[in-house]
């Protein structure tokens, strides 16, 4: 346990410091949900009117939920990119043997090491939509965007499952493309962030079902459709979500011990 | 005390290759490589490239695990104890890769110390207690980002972020590869404070002959994944040639090179060879057994000052540690 916050600690350290000296970082975490949201009525304007999407989706108000919606990818992609590909950051920056060779455990950098920038740039991406969303729906819609984000946090934890095993994988295939980077767009294919899930052919939908942000997504059409959100529904997804957690963390613990033995048996850690 | 015990280590790395990966390749790296470190001695691990010196600092940073064999750090088994391996040694890898580029060397440092689970007001003074022994605050490597130092800062800081939670044991590889003369002593007057001031144990690996012979207590000598020669340097030395040849060079004109050799035949029971040049400088050259070159330059002196000459210049022709290394590893012999 010492080591995890100590993990936690220096991740934590090392982010804001990045942060701290890449200023353009910061201000594109605040702006990129308004970018994508602009980007994509843009481009759906071309195709109908928000009227028809409206009714499509089933949203009262499709600009905020487009603008959830991509709060909601901004954070995915950061996650994922955040947990698979740190490690492969670390072996091009050449980190890599020196946070193997400190006291925590590799599973406990692997798992625990990106929770902090993780969750600090899923907190600025949905509160920089915060404004938004108060303009349109009151304080209503700003407890909205805060549920939002409690069901962000939540699909967090089996995502983090996911990324770690895509990480590890990446590492022992000696494979210096990161992996992460390519899944990330079939993650949000399959999970609807945008369109009902339901258009897609079946065998996506499945696999949709078996990811954390189909339930982010569904969280978010019901707190976009209902002024007063069915709360049973809402506790399922929450549910759902926390048996993810236990398994994918179940088998990413496993996986990663593997990963760990694997890399000290063949070295790659400075290749 | 032992802090570093390596027995019988074996390592082959599988390497696969072609698209599918198919067609694999075996190298051996070690093939029972076996020395022990004393507690506060620097160690040197002396190689040419591909030796296996890399794999062996590898193994006992408990980044690698060897095939066969095992090893201790103070008593910490490499394999079976590993976090307990990795909170008692500091380690170097790379001198220019390792840290985060957009950091400065502070930043990079406190990082590395919150990882090792160092907090608070100990970890700002172990951070500025290291900048200050590396000498990077002098050269504003604190402030600094990590991709605006040179190659010798770069060094410093890697030395800095091995030191930092006060380990016992400093395992080093090629800490001044690459480095200016100057850093490169810094370095190297460092690791030796280190070691017979405070008591650290330091292992560093080099094919930098020079630089083992200034600072290294003993030196194992490695070539194709075996220790071929272990021992002090004059132990090592030793191995190559049992005498010294010694050279003295006397200045007095009418001296005959009869009454020289009988002189010192006489007195120092050594037979040696004179020339005697047109100008009356006068060349004696002697091999003596290795250990006794001082008293033998001293007592000839004498011997040729009784006989009136001045002397111009007397040295020992030492085999260096590269004579050593050359001829075990199969090189060009000393002469």
């Amino acid at each position: 346990m010492r080591y995890v916050l100590a993990v936690m600690k220096a991740d934590l350290y090392s982010f804001m410091c990045w942060i701290r000296n890449n200023r353009m970082l910061a201000f594109f975490m605040l702006f990129w949900p308004y970018m994508i949201a602009f980007f994509l009525l843009g481009l759906g304007s071309l195709l109908g009117s928000i009227e028809e999407y409206r009714l499509r989706i089933g949203v009262s108000n499709p600009v905020l939920y487009i603008l959830a919606s991509s709060s909601i990818m901004v954070s995915s992609i950061s996650i994922v990119d955040n947990v698979a590909g740190q490690l492969l950051r670390h072996r091009w920056v050449g980190t890599l043997p020196y946070i193997v060779s400190s006291p925590p455990r590799f599973i406990v950098y692997a798992i625990a090491g990106p929770i902090p920038a993780t969750m600090i740039t899923s907190l600025v991406t949905l509160l920089s939509i915060l404004p938004a969303a108060v303009y349109f729906e009151g304080v209503v819609g700003g407890l909205k965007i805060l549920l939002v984000l409690l069901y962000m946090y939540l699909a967090m934890v089996p995502l983090i499952g996911i990324a770690v095993i895509i990480g590890g994988l990446s590492l022992v295939v000696r494979e210096e493309s990161n992996i992460a980077g390519f899944l990330t767009p079939f993650i949000l294919l399959v999970s609807g962030v945008f369109y009902p899930q339901t258009i897609l052919p079946h065998v996506l939908q499945l696999i949709g079902r078996c990811l954390p942000l189909v339930y982010v997504v569904e969280a978010t059409r019901i707190l976009a459709t209902y002024s007063i959100p069915p709360l049973n529904t809402l506790s399922s997804i929450a549910g759902i979500l926390i048996g993810m957690s236990i398994l994918y963390n179940g088998f990413s613990i496993p996986g990663m011990l593997f990963v760990e033995k694997r890399l000290r048996r063949e070295g790659v850690y400075e290749e | 005390m032992k802090a570093i015990v390596a027995k019988d280590l074996v390592k082959t790395y599988v390497i696969r290759r072609g698209f599918f990966r198919r067609r694999v390749e075996r190298v051996e790296a070690l093939r029972g490589v076996s020395f022990n470190v004393e507690a506060g001695e620097v160690f040197g691990l002396l190689g040419p490239n591909g030796a296996g010196k890399t794999t062996t600092v590898k193994i006992l940073s408990t980044l690698l695990l060897p095939d066969s064999g095992r090893a201790w750090v103070l008593g910490y088994d490499v394999v079976e104890e590993p976090q307990r391996v990795r909170e008692v040694i500091g380690v170097s890898l790379s001198v220019e890769r390792g840290f985060f580029w957009k950091l400065t060397g502070y930043e990079n440092l406190k990082y590395f110390g919150l990882l090792r689970g160092l907090d608070g007001g100990f970890l700002e003074e172990r951070i500025n207690y290291v900048l200050d022994i590396v000498g990077l605050r002098r050269l504003g490597g604190d402030r600094k980002f990590f991709e605006e130092f040179s190659l010798g800062m770069k060094a410093r800081l890697s030395i800095a972020r091995a030191l930092l939670h006060d380990p016992k044991v400093l395992i080093l590889d090629e800490p001044t590869l690459g480095l200016d003369p100057y850093s490169a002593r810094t370095i190297r007057e460092l690791l030796v404070k280190l070691a017979h001031e405070e008591g650290k144990t330091v292992l560093i690996t080099s094919h930098n002959m020079f630089e083992v012979e200034m600072i290294c207590d003993r030196v194992a000598i490695i070539n194709e994944g075996r220790i071929i020669a272990l021992g002090t340097i004059d132990e090592l030395k030793r191995l190559v040639s049992k005498e010294v040849p010694v050279v003295i060079e006397a200045w007095r004109p009418g001296l005959t090179s009869d009454v020289l050799v009988d002189r010192i035949r006489v007195k120092l029971g050594v037979m040696v060879s004179v020339t005697v040049g047109d100008n009356g400088l006068t060349r004696i050259r002697a091999l003596v057994p290795v250990g006794e070159e001082d008293r033998f330059i001293h007592e000839a002196i004498e011997v040729l000052r009784e006989l009136g000459a001045r002397i111009r210049a007397a040295r020992s022709l030492e085999p260096s540690l590269e004579d050593v290394f050359i001829k075990l590893t199969g090189g060009a012999e000393w002469r």
